[in-house]
C-alpha cells in the first residue's frame, strides 16, 4: 500500500435497517452492517466474502450511493460521503459502479442493447451527441468481447455469459474508477465463469479498475482477491492479505468457512471442521461475540465481551483466542 | 445384479419451434448402495434424465428407452399407477430448492406424514411417531415442536432437512438428489452433504447426486457419469476422473476451475453448450473442442471401451493427449 490516501475507504461503516415491530416500547431494527472499515486502491481487488446475511451484499449498497451509511463514513478519492451528505453528486455516482449477480433480471427486456449502454450517458452527460454515445457503446461492445451487430438485439437473445458481458460493459460506460461486483459469477456455468473471471481480470489490467469483490465462492476469491475481508453477522471479522488468510486462517470462522468448501481434487485430505447451527438473527445479535455461539473454541470472555479487530500474525482478526494455539 | 439400469434414454420436447432433444441416449447403472455423481453445466440434461426416470416430466415430453429397469421392475412397460407405487417409496427424489420444493400451505409434519400414509398406511400415531424419529435423524433440533412448523418458519437447510426427511420416509433403496446444496450456504452445504453420506450408511441405500460443482463431485462421490448437451460424454471413478480426464469437455471443464489455474489467467472453453437450433452434425462438442479434426465435424463418435472411461470421443485423451487415429489424417 503507498503513502497518499486510497482510493476508496471506508471508515465504520454502519447501516441498521428500522422494521415495524416494537419491543417494549423500543424500536427494533436489523443491524446488517456494523462498524466495517477498509481501503482499496487503483487497480487493486478486495474479496468480501461471507454466507447470506453478513452484511456483504448491504456494504455494496452503500459504497454505491444506493442508500446512505446509518454512521460511519467512507471516502471517494478526496470527497467524503457519510449520512450528512445528503444526494451525492453525479460525478461521484459516476465514479463507482455495479455488476450485479443475476445477468437475467439486471437488464431491462424491452430495451436494446445499445439503449441499456446509452443510457448512462444519456443521463450524466446529456451534451454528447447521439452519434457518439453510438459510438462509445459500439467500442465498449468490442471491449467486453462482444461483436457490432449485438448492438441492436434484446437482453433475451443472449446467453447467460454474454449478459454478464453487457452488464459489466454498462457498468464500465461512465469510466468508473470502482466497480462493485457482487457475486457476479455465481448464477454462471463453470466454463462461462472463466471467461469472464478472466474478461475482468483484462479490464482491471487495462483500465486500473479497482475492484470490490463480493462472494461466497473461496475458490473464485482465491483467484481473483488481493485482500480478503470475511464478514459474520455484519462485521468484519478477518481482514488481509490473501495468501495470509488462505494459507494460515486465524479466526474459527474463516477457518470453517474454508474447510467447508469442497476442494475438487479427490485425494485431498479432508478434514473437515464442522460448525453447528446456523446464522443467528441479525435483529438480535448474540451478545459479546456474534460468532460464539457456533464457535468450537469459544470461552466465557467471548459470550461477554466482543473482541475488536486487532492485529495477529500479519492480519487483523476479531477473536479473543486468536494467536493462540488452539 | 445392479438396481437401476437404463439404457438408451432419451428425452425429447415438444416445444412451439419444433421437436427439442433434451437427453440423447444416455446410458446409466447404479450398484446398490452405491454414490453416484451426473455432473454437468445447465442443459446437459441431468436432471431431465432423473425427471423421467421418476416419472415427472409433463406431458410434452417423449420418453423413450431400450431399457429402463429398477429393482427388476420393468419402468417402461409398468403403468403409471403401478409406478406410483414406487415412487417415493423405493425410489425418492430431493430438488434444489427447498423453499419452492415445499408446499408453503402445509405444516412440515403434514407433508411428512402424507408420504408416509400414502405408502406405509399405518395409524395416526405411528405415523407421527415415525415423522419424529426422521426430524431427529435429519438432526432437526426439537422435532415435536417442529413438526407444526410451516415452511417459511425454516431456513434454508431446515427445509432441505425436511426435504430429505420426506425423500427417506420410506426407506428407500435409492435417492435422487438435484443439485442438494446449490441454494445454500457453504457451512450449510458441508453439513447437508455430511447428512446425505451418513443417511446412505445407514439405510444403506443408492445415491445419485446431480451437481454442477466439481468441488462436491471430489468431496463424495465415487463413481462420475459427465453429461454435455443431453449426451453422456464420459463415466469413470473419481479419482481416475479427476486424474486424467479422457474427454476432451471433461478435460477442459476441469482446467477451468480457479483451483487449478496457473497464474492469473484461466484456460477457457471458447462459445456455450448448442441449443435447439445450433445442434451440430457430427460431435456436439466438436465446435469448442481444441482438438477437433475434420471427422469430429461430420460424424458422431463411438463410446470408447471402459480404458478410455466410455469417451464420447474419435481420440479419447490420454494423460491430456488425444489417442492417435489409425488410418486418418490429422488436419
Amino acid at each position: 500500500m503507498n503513502a497518499q490516501t486510497p482510493l476508496l475507504s471506508g471508515d465504520d461503516l454502519t447501516r441498521h435497517y428500522d422494521i415495524a415491530g416494537k419491543r417494549f416500547g423500543e424500536k427494533m431494527s436489523v443491524k446488517a452492517l456494523q462498524g466495517v472499515s477498509f481501503e482499496l486502491d487503483q487497480g487493486e481487488t478486495l474479496a468480501v466474502v461471507g454466507e447470506s446475511g453478513c452484511g456483504k451484499s448491504t456494504l455494496a449498497r452503500l459504497i454505491t450511493m444506493i442508500e446512505p451509511p446509518t454512521a460511519g463514513s467512507f471516502r471517494i478519492g478526496d470527497t467524503v460521503v457519510d449520512k450528512e451528505t445528503g444526494k451525492p453528486g453525479k460525478e461521484l455516482r459516476a465514479a463507482v459502479q455495479i455488476v450485479f449477480q443475476d445477468p437475467y433480471s439486471s437488464l431491462n427486456p424491452r430495451q436494446k442493447i445499445g439503449t441499456i449502454l446509452a443510457e448512462p450517458l444519456v443521463i450524466n452527460h446529456p451534451e454528447i451527441s447521439r452519434a457518439d454515445r453510438e459510438k462509445k457503446a459500439r467500442n465498449m461492445l468490442s471491449l467486453v468481447g462482444l461483436r457490432p451487430e449485438h448492438y441492436d438485439r434484446y437482453p433475451h437473445m443472449f446467453s447467460g455469459g454474454q449478459r454478464q458481458r453487457i452488464a459489466v460493459a454498462r457498468a464500465l460506460m461512465m469510466n468508473p474508477k470502482v466497480l462493485v461486483l457482487d457475486e457476479p459469477v455465481s448464477a454462471l456455468d463453470l466454463s462461462v465463469q472463466a471467461q469472464i473471471l478472466n474478461l475482468l481480470v483484462d479490464l482491471q489490467d487495462e483500465f486500473g479498475l479497482a475492484y470490490l469483490f463480493i462472494s461466497h465462492d473461496l475458490s473464485v476469491v482465491r483467484h481473483m482477491a488481493d485482500r480478503v475481508m470475511v464478514m459474520y453477522l455484519g462485521r468484519p471479522v478477518e481482514y488481509g492479505e490473501r495468501d495470509e488468510i488462505f494459507n494460515n486462517p486465524q479466526h474459527p470462522y474463516t477457518k470453517a468457512l474454508l474447510s467447508a468448501t469442497p476442494i475438487a481434487d479427490p485425494e485431498h485430505p479432508k478434514h473437515r471442521l464442522k460448525l453447528e447451527g446456523e446464522l443467528p438473527s441479525p435483529i438480535n445479535p448474540p451478545p459479546g461475540c456474534a460468532f460464539h455461539p457456533r464457535c468450537p473454541i469459544a470461552i466465557d470472555r467471548c459470550t461477554a465481551e466482543r473482541p475488536e479487530l486487532a492485529p495477529v500474525a500479519g492480519r487483523d482478526v476479531s477473536c479473543w483466542r486468536a494467536g493462540e494455539d488452539v | 445384479m445392479s438396481l437401476l439400469e437404463i439404457e438408451n434414454l432419451t428425452v425429447e420436447f415438444q416445444t412451439a419451434q419444433g421437436q427439442f432433444r433434451a437427453v440423447d441416449g444416455v446410458s446409466l447403472s447404479v450398484d446398490q448402495g452405491e454414490l453416484m455423481a451426473i455432473v454437468g453445466e445447465s442443459g446437459s440434461g441431468k436432471s431431465v434424465s432423473m425427471l423421467a426416470l421418476m416419472g415427472l416430466l409433463p406431458w410434452t415430453a417423449t420418453i423413450t428407452a431400450d431399457r429402463l429397469e429398477f429393482d427388476g421392475i420393468d419402468l417402461v412397460r409398468q403403468s403409471a399407477r403401478d409406478r406410483r407405487k414406487v415412487i417415493g417409496k423405493d425410489m425418492a427424489m430431493i430438488f434444489q430448492e427447498p423453499m419452492t420444493s415445499l408446499n408453503p400451505c402445509f405444516t412440515v409434519g403434514f407433508q411428512i406424514t402424507e408420504a408416509l400414509k400414502t405408502h406405509l398406511g399405518g395409524s395416526r400415531a405411528t405415523r407421527r411417531a415415525r415423522a419424529v424419529e426422521l426430524l431427529n435423524l435429519v438432526g432437526l433440533p426439537e422435532p415435536e415442536r417442529r413438526l407444526n412448523a410451516f415452511p417459511h418458519q425454516l431456513s434454508g437447510g431446515m427445509n432441505q432437512r425436511v426435504m430429505i426427511a420426506i425423500a427417506i420416509a420410506c426407506r428407500p433403496k435409492l435417492l435422487i438428489a438435484d443439485e442438494p446444496t446449490t441454494a445454500l450456504d457453504v457451512t450449510i452445504q458441508a453439513q447437508i452433504l455430511d447428512l446425505l453420506l451418513e443417511l446412505r450408511e445407514k439405510e444403506g441405500m443408492a445415491l445419485i447426486l446431480i451437481t454442477h460443482d466439481m468441488g462436491v463431485v471430489a468431496e463424495t462421490a465415487e463413481r462420475v457419469s459427465v453429461q454435455y448437451a443431453g449426451q453422456k460424454v464420459e463415466e469413470q471413478t473419481v479419482r481416475d476422473l479427476f486424474r486424467d480426464p479422457h474427454h476432451p469437455y471433461t478435460s477442459a471443464l476441469l482446467s477451468a476451475l480457479p483451483e487449478r489455474a496457473q497464474g492469473k489467467k484461466l484456460p477457457t472453453l471458447p462459445g456455450v453448450v448448442p441449443g435447439l437450433f445450433d445442434r451440430p452434425e457430427g460431435c456436439l462438442f466438436a465446435p469448442r473442442c481444441a482438438h477437433a479434426f475434420d471427422l469430429c465435424h461430420k460424424r458422431q463418435a463411438d463410446q470408447a471401451g471402459a480404458e478410455d472411461g466410455f469417451a464420447l470421443c474419435h481420440t479419447p485423451l490420454r494423460k491430456g493427449v488425444p489417442a492417435s487415429l489409425e488410418g486418418q489424417v490429422r488436419s
